[in-house]
């Protein structure tokens, strides 16, 4: 009786430290050493994922006859938030996604990498442009090389010996061919942007045997709360900062609304840099207004995103812009009563009729088209690059797959892509997706994760969602 | 009766044995959950052990033969509950500013004050 009481005693002793045990475990990720598993079935409650949203974009939970249960997600994009216990102790965070895809053509993945603006790290989960192309197609290191006639037999082989570089077109990779203009002289002329663009803009621009010279003339509006820091920094074409120039706010932090008089100037200088192509990064707040940009480089084009300003203290009434873009596809917004009107973009007239409801443009003709916005307070966002004249249009970039082209209209022999098909489990496609941890923007120990399903609403299309496993891993 | 206070004796020995385990552990892993919020709420409720706290002091109290007094201990419980419960003030006030310091205080002395006037 005496042994049987010590023992219950010591067994009761004994569970506290048992389960202090387990914890220390988890938390300093010993077993298996480095790796965190958490295994996530959608409608399953945990501390780590929390369930897709928003609401209006997603489906009820419901279960399939094999048991498994299932959300739809019917409009894009649809997020989740991932809360790692220690953040700063991962170094990769790999999903597992189940998933079932019907008709989307590209089904990605995208980590929130940065705010204001927003932006994400968008890998592959499905591509069945490519997955379901009857092109020659190679497997090599996460790449893909489709082929329309067998030409190379191994991806080394096609990077030894590339095709010209109108013939590639790329899916979420780079292609090492550099863009070269053999009929392109420097000139000491001035031209000017005369558009006025709000907060974070990204352009390329080209340079051959001159010097880069571009001035921004900008007014910090104090709109927002918050120091207005300007940042223009140039990447050369291996990514790597090659020139900055950087003001500081103009000491007025607050949202009043007060603007010092004229515009402030930030000028950049950088001389003896190498023929090719520059990217530049206007980074800073939307406070910031770019009223004009002087430069004697001859091209400039925007990418992805521009962001018409309003014109309010600078000059009344605003006068627009006027852009062009070769995009096929572009998409419109703006978010005040005074920004609502009617954009002339080719032969079409769209009206921007209500405040943050975004409305798409398409085109279906080749080369140029115009788009003209009789006011500012626009947002406009696309896949490929904007102008301010036509001549200063060029496009350095290879040739990119995406949503809303086939292979085939692309007009290319070959397409190269970063992508790994997911691999069939029972009834389920399931992705594997790598993010690298120090790339995630983090807010209260949160990481946000986004569904990109274009044309899922065009299409009437779903992407149902069963599992989402992840993976904290440490090096 | 001697054969029934036989019985007894061990199941009071385990119950107090739990009923202690219980709540030192409630508290260090509670602390522990302050001190690092996550480390034990993201796997673990630690109320279980408030719950099988309850469970083994009421076993235990309706076991309990003989209860001796122990003035020192109580005092000495009273006054760890008093800085548990200013260590957890000074946490949670952070955002009250002048208000932290009496506050904190407070709550250190409010366990000795109530044990007072229990004994009292």
């Amino acid at each position: 009786m005496n042994f049987l009481t010590r023992l219950t005693q010591l067994l009761l002793i004994a569970i506290p430290f048992v389960i202090m045990g387990w914890l220390l475990n988890k938390w300093f990720v010993l077993y298996p050493l480095g790796v965190f598993v958490v295994t996530h079935e959608v409608g399953d409650s945990s501390p780590f994922i929390d369930e897709l949203k928003p609401e209006t974009r997603v489906g009820e939970l419901y279960q399939t006859e094999q048991g498994d249960v299932v959300q739809a997600i019917t409009a894009d994009p649809a997020f989740f938030f991932l809360h790692p216990h220690r953040k700063e102790f991962f170094e990769l965070v790999v999903f597992d996604v189940w998933f079932q895809n019907e008709s989307l053509p590209i089904v990605e993945l995208g980590g929130l990498a940065g705010v204001n603006p927003e932006t994400y790290t968008l890998l592959p989960l499905h591509n069945r442009l490519i997955d379901e192309s009857d092109w020659n197609r190679i497997d090599e290191d996460g790449l893909v090389l489709l082929q329309r006639e067998k030409t190379y037999g191994s991806i080394k082989d096609f990077f030894a010996n590339p095709p010209s570089r109108d013939d590639v077109a790329v899916y979420r990779t780079n292609l090492d061919i550099p863009y070269r203009q053999d009929d392109y002289q420097p000139t000491s002329a001035t031209q000017t942007i005369d558009v006025s663009l709000r907060g974070h803009h990204e352009f390329k621009t080209y340079i051959k045997d001159e010097t880069l010279f571009f001035t921004f003339s900008y007014m910090d509006m104090n709109r927002d709360e918050g120091e207005d820091v300007v940042q223009v920094t140039i990447f050369n074409e291996n990514g790597q900062p090659v020139a900055e120039a950087r003001a500081a706010d103009d000491g007025n932090s607050s949202d009043d609304a007060v603007v010092d008089q004229g515009l402030k100037t930030l000028v950049l200088n950088a001389y003896g840099l190498p023929e090719g192509v520059y990217k530049m990064v206007m980074n800073t707040t939307r406070d910031v207004f770019f009223r004009k940009i002087l430069t004697s480089q001859q091209k400039i084009v925007f990418l992805n995103t521009l962001f018409i300003g309003d014109e309010i203290g600078y000059r009344e009434p605003s006068e627009g812009a006027t852009m062009y873009t070769e995009s096929k596809r572009l998409r419109l917004q703006t978010r005040h009563a005074e920004g609502v009107q009617t954009v002339h973009a080719g032969d079409q007239s769209v009206e921007v009729a209500e405040p943050y409801e975004w409305y798409t443009v398409t085109f279906d003709g080749e080369g140029l088209e115009r788009i003209t916005l009789p006011t500012g307070d626009v947002e406009m966002v696309t896949e490929g690059k904007f102008a301010f004249s036509p001549s200063q249009y060029f496009n350095p970039d290879p040739v990119s797959l995406n949503a809303y082209t086939t292979i085939e209209q692309l007009g290319v022999d070959y397409v190269l892509a970063q992508y790994q098909s997911p691999r069939q489990e029972g009834e389920w496609l399931v992705a594997t997706v790598p993010f690298v941890a120090w790339d995630l923007y983090e807010e209260d120990q949160t990481w946000k994760f986004s569904f990109s399903t274009p044309l899922i609403s065009e299409l009437t299309a779903q992407l149902l969602i069963h599992r989402i496993d992840t993976k904290f891993i440490q090096y | 009766m001697i054969w029934q206070q036989k019985t007894l004796k061990p199941l009071e020995a385990i119950t107090r044995t739990g009923f202690l385990v219980s709540l030192v552990s409630y508290v260090i892993f509670w602390l522990a959950d302050v001190a690092q919020p996550g480390f034990i709420s993201r796997y673990f409720s630690v109320h279980v052990f408030l719950l099988a706290s309850v469970v083994f002091g009421l076993l235990w109290a309706s076991v309990l033969e003989e209860y001796a007094s122990r003035p020192m201990f109580q005092v000495v419980v009273a006054l760890f509950c008093g800085l548990v419960l200013a260590v957890l003030t000074w946490g949670l006030a952070q955002d009250l500013g002048v208000y932290r310091v009496p506050l904190s205080l407070v709550s250190f002395f409010t366990p000795t004050i109530l044990y007072t006037l229990i004994r009292q």
